[in-house]
């Protein structure tokens, strides 16, 4: 370490190095070089690459990892500052501009984005599914257009959705005055359920596909027809997988600001009614208050982007619960089943009766010890083969 | 061979004597679960040994159960006539005549290509699942092609069950509600279902080891467990013909042990027809064999078949002879 020192020292001086970055990289690979020679010289270049490699790939997740701390500990730090309780309750109504961060709250905007986050679930994943389904356990020719199709609208730029369904939906019946077909958290919905189609779709897909086929084979072959095979038997098996791949697409969702500029369009006040005039949702608040001019509004716009990355860290949190659960009760079963209560039938003492044969007669006798009248019932060739019968008899148990 | 022969048959009087006498304790008899993760214990005196434990599965026979919507009671006879089978262009299976008698176990035996499988999957309409694959010829369930126009493969599957070489219970569902997912799915009904959860698992074999879990999930099993759960399964729906594609292969030495005496069992009551690798298990189980060859790049024949004794002691083909021998495949 102090080797390295002196080499920046030296590298600084002699080629007055300018800017502190170039100093930086620089002195890391110096560091990388030094530390692989010492390391080959005192214990041999395997050693040498081994570590080298490991410092570099180190490195390069500190290098990755920085970014995103600093973002999410930028937006902590900005957001924590006008956090109050107050904010859960109540909306922008009757804010002066003068007021300070901590007046008023997001509720509006919390309420908005739950509601359409909802309705974008209710259109999305009936269709999702049905469309995976259709992708997966079919074999149509259509499959094959409408998977590229799905892989075009996974690429759909999100303002682009926005700005369909402000086309087509909301402009030419704009001096109408219909309800629904105006800014409303609906129309943002809509908007959303264009966003989250496509990745809901494939990650479904994917995840049916992963369902073996033996159960599918296995279900025909019981006299089940295609479609109950599927119901009872593919989605089923695949829940986890599904639900997983609906709370990512709800976290992405959830985060969107483009689509809902021309849809939602963005309201102070709270509005419970997504199907009648404009609405908040988080998205737009961060995007409205920060564009604002006033200090106070940019610091409750980093409180609202603070509350949405902890519902997205939330739902990320939900996903990977969800889809550890399954393998963790597998695992826990694994572990139960080859540990019957009575010790003696441990997996253990087989593995290590083979290892240590002066073993062997020790945990037999235990064995058939613990279970004397069936004991005398055995063939005599039994004694050594079906010693495990008296404890595995338990093992079932609960 | 013949050694064989009297540990199949000691085999079987052990189960009759114990169904007879009843008063041993049942504890000695079960062999219980732990046994396949413990096998490393004694595999080999298990497996050849004439073992006098043997789950007999000593119960009273609950009461017979009534499924409405279910196949027609008792074994059936299933007649292939002249199959032919393609995948693609490829042609796999050539005319091929085999009659299987009802309530008997057919074995086939071959080396591996010869078209075995895909003939067992004739037999139930399971090959017409994969893309790009025909066939031409009758096969006849009780003197009923089954590939008639009219006849829907859903039918014909919940007459001619099915248990596959890698088990597969569906992970989702409890052990009771394996058995009973081939009524959900076929859309029986049934008017007693503990019962018939009860009689599937005890025709398994399996009723013993896992009545007192039986809500735990399928998976949770050990690998010959779940074999003969999805052998339970196969059997809740009661079909006429059971056909078993290689059942053994992938389980350990007791597990076969426990599913050769489950197919015992079944003699009588379901129609068996089981491919296998294993010559000794064709020989031990079955009483009709047909052995199966594919020369090479041409498409498989039966070379032989008959009664299994016959086959194995004195082949009428010299090919026969060689592979119940060991000489080749």
């Amino acid at each position: 370490m102090s080797a390295v020192a002196l080499t920046w020292l030296v590298f600084t001086r002699l080629t007055e190095g300018s800017g502190w970055f170039g100093f930086l990289v620089a002195a890391y690979f110096t560091f990388l070089l030094l530390y692989g020679l010492v390391t080959a010289d005192r214990l041999g270049t395997l050693v040498a690459a081994d570590r080298v490699v490991t410092v570099a790939v180190t490195t390069g997740a500190v290098v990755l990892l920085t970014p995103l701390i600093w973002l999410v500990g930028y937006v902590v730090v900005k957001g924590v500052a006008a956090l109050r309780p107050g904010f859960f309750i109540e909306d922008q109504g009757g804010v002066q501009a003068t007021a300070p961060a901590t007046a008023g709250g997001g509720l509006h905007a919390i309420i908005g984005s739950l509601e359409q986050v909802a309705l974008t679930l209710i259109m999305t994943v009936p269709l999702a599914v049905a469309t995976a389904i259709f992708l997966n356990e079919t074999r149509s020719w259509f499959r094959r257009p409408v998977r590229i199709f799905v892989d075009a609208m996974s690429g759909l730029p999100s303002i682009v959705a926005g700005l369909f369904i402000y086309a087509v939906f909301i402009l030419p019946y704009a001096q109408r005055d219909i309800g629904i077909l105006d800014f409303n958290g609906f129309m943002a919905a809509l908007a959303l359920t264009m966003i989250m189609l496509p990745t809901v779709t494939r990650t479904v897909e994917v995840v049916l596909r992963l369902v073996p086929g033996g159960l599918r084979e296995a279900s025909l072959a019981l006299g089940s027809t295609r479609a109950r095979s599927v119901w009872s038997v593919v989605l089923p098996t695949a829940r986890t997988g599904v639900t997983t791949a609906v709370v990512l697409g709800i976290a992405r969702a959830v985060g969107e600001t483009a689509p809902l500029l021309f849809t939602a369009f963005g309201y102070d006040l709270l509005n419970t009614n997504p199907f009648r005039t404009q609405q908040e949702s988080l998205p737009l608040f961060v995007y409205r208050n920060i564009q604002s001019s006033s200090e106070a509004a940019v610091s409750r716009g980093f409180t609202g982007a603070l509350v949405l990355l902890t519902l997205v860290l939330a739902l990320f949190g939900i996903a990977r619960f969800i889809g550890r659960d399954r393998t963790g009760r597998q695992a826990r079963r694994r572990r139960r089943i080859p540990l019957p209560p009575p010790g003696p039938a441990s997996p253990a003492s087989p593995i290590a009766a083979v290892a240590t044969p002066p073993r062997l007669p020790t945990a037999v006798a235990v064995r058939s010890g613990a279970d004397p009248p069936s004991a005398a019932n055995r063939e005599p060739n039994a004694a050594t083969g079906f010693a495990a019968d008296p404890t595995s008899e338990e093992a079932p148990g609960p | 061979m013949t050694d064989r022969a009297e540990t199949g048959n000691a085999t079987t009087d052990a189960a009759a004597g114990d169904g007879v006498d009843g008063g041993r304790p049942p504890i000695a008899l079960a062999a219980a679960p732990d046994q396949e993760t413990l096998t490393d214990v004694d595999p080999v005196t298990q497996a050849v040994g004439p073992t006098g434990v043997i789950d007999v599965d000593e119960l009273p026979k609950p009461p017979d159960v009534r499924l409405m919507g279910g196949p027609p009671p008792g074994a059936a006879i299933i007649e292939a006539l002249d199959v032919c089978a393609w995948f693609g262009d490829h042609l796999v299976l050539e005319g091929v005549d085999l009659t299987m008698p009802a309530g008997e176990v057919t074995a086939l035996i071959g080396p591996s290509g010869c078209g075995k499988s895909t003939f067992l999957r004739i037999l139930n309409r399971m090959h017409e699942l994969v893309p790009s694959a025909s066939l031409a010829g009758e096969v006849l369930l009780d003197g009923e092609d089954i590939y008639r126009p009219g006849i829907r493969a859903q039918q014909v599957r919940l007459r001619v069950g099915m248990v596959f070489q890698k088990p597969n219970p569906f992970p989702a569902m409890s052990v009771r509600d394996n058995v009973l997912s081939g009524l959900k799915l076929a859309r029986v009904r049934c008017s007693d279902k503990d019962a018939l959860v009860e009689q599937s698992l005890i025709r398994a074999g399996l009723w013993r080891e896992v009545r007192d879990r039986l809500g735990s999930p399928g998976g949770a099993l050990s690998g010959g467990q779940q074999q003969r759960l999805c052998i339970a399964r196969a059997l809740a729906v009661q079909p006429n013909v059971l056909l078993m594609d290689e059942p053994c292969s992938a389980l350990d030495p007791t597990s076969t042990r426990r599913i050769e005496d489950t197919i015992t069992e079944l003699r009588g009551q379901v129609t068996v027809v089981i491919v296998t690798h294993n010559m000794q298990q064709a020989y031990r189980v079955s009483e009709h064999c047909a052995f199966f060859l594919a020369a090479e790049n041409e498409p498989g024949q039966i070379v032989e078949r008959g009664a299994t004794q016959k086959l194995f002691s004195e082949p009428d083909d010299t090919r026969t002879l060689a592979y119940v021998e060991g000489r080749f495949g």
